[in-house]
């Protein structure tokens, strides 16, 4: 040992080691623990992992629960979206491209009278 | 294919912790007479305290298990549990253990020693050899009592400290006063001493 600075005795671990080390011989026998003691607490960690067994099943059924329920919510919300409107139909724009025959031939008569009676005002106003 | 018994403390606190019954009782089996000397050792002469201490230290190791790290050493940890058990006790039980005071003069270095070389109880049969020795480390100081009980455990200085809480230094100057006063102790052994 020596001391320090402070005057605190300052040992070494190394001569205390030698001067324990005889002393480790000397082993005292170990004593037999009592059997009720072991008996309860073998039955102590028993319950104690039964219980920590059933709290890890709980845990994972209500995870898997709860990723169920967003799943199925999520299905939901989304599978009643509305189709979108299809575009109004310009039904005047449809009509002219959806002609008979009938109205073609009475559209262009109609043309032809238009013409003609332009013409005749042009000659009448020479 | 290890057997029950080769498997690491490690192994066996992963294997109770993932079912397995019977690994927890090997790990019981392996440590729980060192435990229960060392706590015999802090409540020397109470049998039925030691026995507390030890059910509620073995309960508290049970429940920590999962938050156990493999820092080398399950018996220091268990140990050191088994002593914040026996700390929480005396607290209950409003007793304050006095400060330890390292003075020479107060660890009886005036009392007369045997010569050096002169070991009277190594004349001693084993058995009564071991009946003394445990007579004589009930009477040392608590603190140098428990050093000397952890030491012979195979616990490093380190651990000891690590334990007591306290600084290596202090653990060392702790084992050298036990030493001294055990040899003290033991010098007087002699036909009227204290062999009965």
């Amino acid at each position: 040992m020596k001391k320090c600075a402070t005057g605190e005795t300052e040992w070494v671990e190394s001569e205390v080691t030698a001067a324990v080390r005889p002393w480790l011989e000397l082993r005292r026998p170990l004593p037999e623990v009592p059997a009720e003691l072991d008996r309860r607490i073998l039955l102590a960690a028993a319950v104690r992992r039964s219980r920590r067994i059933r709290r890890g099943r709980w845990l994972r059924i209500t995870a898997a629960a709860a990723a169920l329920m967003v799943m199925v919510g999520g299905v939901l919300y989304f599978r009643g979206e509305p189709v979108p409107e299809a575009l109004p139909v310009d039904h005047e724009a449809l009509a002219l491209w959806d002609w008979t025959g009938v109205e073609q031939a009475g559209y262009n008569l109609n043309f032809e009278l238009d013409s003609r009676q332009a013409e005749l005002a042009y000659l009448a106003m020479r | 294919m290890t057997t029950e018994t080769e498997r690491s403390d490690q192994a066996l606190i992963v294997g109770y912790l993932g079912g397995d019954e019977g690994a927890f009782s090997v790990l019981y089996e392996r440590y729980k007479r060192q435990l229960y000397r060392y706590v015999n050792d802090l409540l020397p002469g109470q049998r039925s305290e030691a026995d507390e201490v030890f059910q509620r230290a073995w309960l508290k190791a049970i429940d920590s298990l999962p938050r156990y790290r493999d820092q080398g050493c399950f018996l220091a940890w268990l140990l050191r549990i088994a002593r914040n058990v026996f700390l929480d006790r005396v607290r209950a039980e409003r007793r304050r253990p006095q400060p330890e005071r390292f003075d020479p003069e107060e660890e009886g270095a005036s009392e007369p020693v045997a010569p050096s070389g002169s070991e009277p109880w190594r004349e001693l049969d084993e058995r009564e050899l071991a009946r003394v020795l445990d007579r004589v480390l009930a009477e040392l100081p608590s603190e140098q009592r428990e050093v000397f009980v952890l030491r012979q455990e195979e616990l490093s200085f380190k651990e000891i400290a690590r334990i007591q809480q306290c600084s290596i230094n202090t653990v060392l100057g702790r084992m050298q006063y036990a030493l001294k006063n055990l040899r003290r102790k033991l010098s007087a052994i002699d036909a009227g001493g204290l062999i009965k």
